[in-house]
């Protein structure tokens, strides 16, 4: 089973200066390539926001948001490894919250199916009669980590608007500094996106995969 | 471009999350097609939708995202990337490098099967990784197949170099002092050695 669309972005909660967020930097620091670089489409670059995409790779900063994402599989972990360089060398940049999310749009084979998955997630028989026609549009859960650091697992479900019929699934692995009170750099939030990230994926890929398996079959 | 302030920078729902959807999804769009209920058209949801499919509903595809509470701002940037999924992917460490191939150890990131070798043309390599080729080096080899803006689908192989910054002088400090304890705690440098 693979998907037919896939996001992945690392999302970082903290303070920061987007100005200096400029692919420029990048590229001097040796986190992208020049002809990256050069190629790079700049929306914004400000000192309230900066965004902007090159070939694999899209960034959004705002004053308390940093997001990585790409939406090119096979360069999920060169985002890893941009967000690891990036807040290694800003070092001093307080990071209080991380989530490491993953979206994919599935095809399914038949109209009736997607239907049977929408009531298998969210049966109709409490609407009905309260209103016409109830169907579902987002449907998110929320689990408890089963490590050891502060946070929780967020899964969200909905009919895909890329593909259709399609699902679509996302997985928000969120991640909190112990003490976000008294944090002074990127230490912590960097060690536990070395220490989790493969974990991460793959208990995404699970969820995601279990949770198509569960609600499209009979 | 105007920034919508009250949007932006005082709505507290979006301080408390990290699944990043406040420019993406408000403000230009991006692979989950909008989130905000606000943004979403009630005819794509399960069960109502085949009239959407089947063209009953007088929305066109231009208004289908405005309906309910009309967005502050509404800016669709368009995908620069291109989609890819990947079919297969590996980890890899170069090992010896010659004029025109390379040879490296293959970790499948994909299922859990034993390591490999293999030879890669120097030419699959960006030019932008070109100075990234030495022995000892990371890179992800994936296959899958590439979905261009214009939805031009065709198979690809990728190989993309890893990029960390250099270490530095604090860091290798505390190599070098975990080295140290980690050699205390064994007994080296303290043990005599056994020919003596």
């Amino acid at each position: 089973m693979h998907a037919h669309n896939y996001g992945h972005s690392i999302v970082l909660i903290g303070n920061f200066n987007p100005k200096i967020f400029h692919p420029a930097w990048f590229s001097a620091q040796g986190l992208i390539g020049k002809k990256e670089e050069e190629g790079a489409k700049i929306e914004i670059v400000h000192s309230d926001l900066s965004l902007f995409s090159a070939d694999w790779l899209s960034i959004e900063v705002l004053h308390d948001r940093f997001k990585a994402s790409t939406t090119q599989q096979p360069y999920s972990d060169a985002v890893r490894d941009l967000v690891l360089g990036t807040f290694t060398i800003l070092r001093h940049t307080p990071l209080t919250m991380m989530g490491i999310n993953i979206e994919k749009h599935f095809r399914v084979n038949s109209e009736d199916i997607w239907h049977k998955a929408g009531r298998k997630l969210a049966p109709k028989e409490p609407w009905e009669g309260l209103i016409n026609e109830p169907g579902m549009l987002s449907l998110t859960m929320q689990g408890q980590r089963s490590d050891t650091y502060k946070g929780f697992i967020r899964v969200t479900a909905e009919p895909s608007r890329k593909v259709r019929p399609g699902l679509f699934f996302q997985v928000n692995d969120h991640y909190e500094a112990a003490d976000r009170g008294n944090i002074l750099g990127s230490d912590e939030i960097v060690s536990i996106l070395k220490a989790s990230w493969q974990t991460s994926c793959k208990n995404a890929d699970v969820i995601i995969s279990g949770l198509y398996e569960r609600i499209t079959t009979q | 471009m105007s920034i919508p302030q009250t949007a932006l920078f005082e709505d507290e729902r979006y301080r408390e999350d990290s699944i990043g959807n406040l420019l993406s999804d408000q403000f230009k769009g991006n692979s989950r097609g909008g989130r905000n209920s606000r943004f979403l058209n009630p005819l794509q949801t399960f069960d109502t939708y085949s009239d959407a499919l089947l063209g009953n509903s007088s929305l066109n595809d231009s208004n289908r995202d405005f309906i309910g509470d009309h967005p502050l701002l509404w800016y669709e940037a368009s995908n620069e990337q291109g989609e890819c999924i990947a079919l297969q992917q590996w980890e890899c460490v170069v090992l010896d490098i010659g004029p025109e191939y390379f040879s490296a150890r293959l970790h499948d990131l994909t299922a859990d099967n034993p390591e490999e070798e293999a030879e890669f043309s120097v030419e699959d390599i960006k030019e932008d990784d070109l100075d990234l080729l030495r022995s000892g080096a990371v890179f992800y080899w994936s296959v899958g197949y590439y979905t261009s803006t214009s939805g031009q689908k065709m198979r690809t192989s990728i190989i993309k170099f890893r990029r960390l910054p250099a270490w530095c002088e604090r860091e290798l400090a505390l190599i070098e002092q975990g080295a140290k304890e980690l050699g205390r705690a064994i007994g080296w440098g303290s043990q005599k050695s056994p020919s003596r």
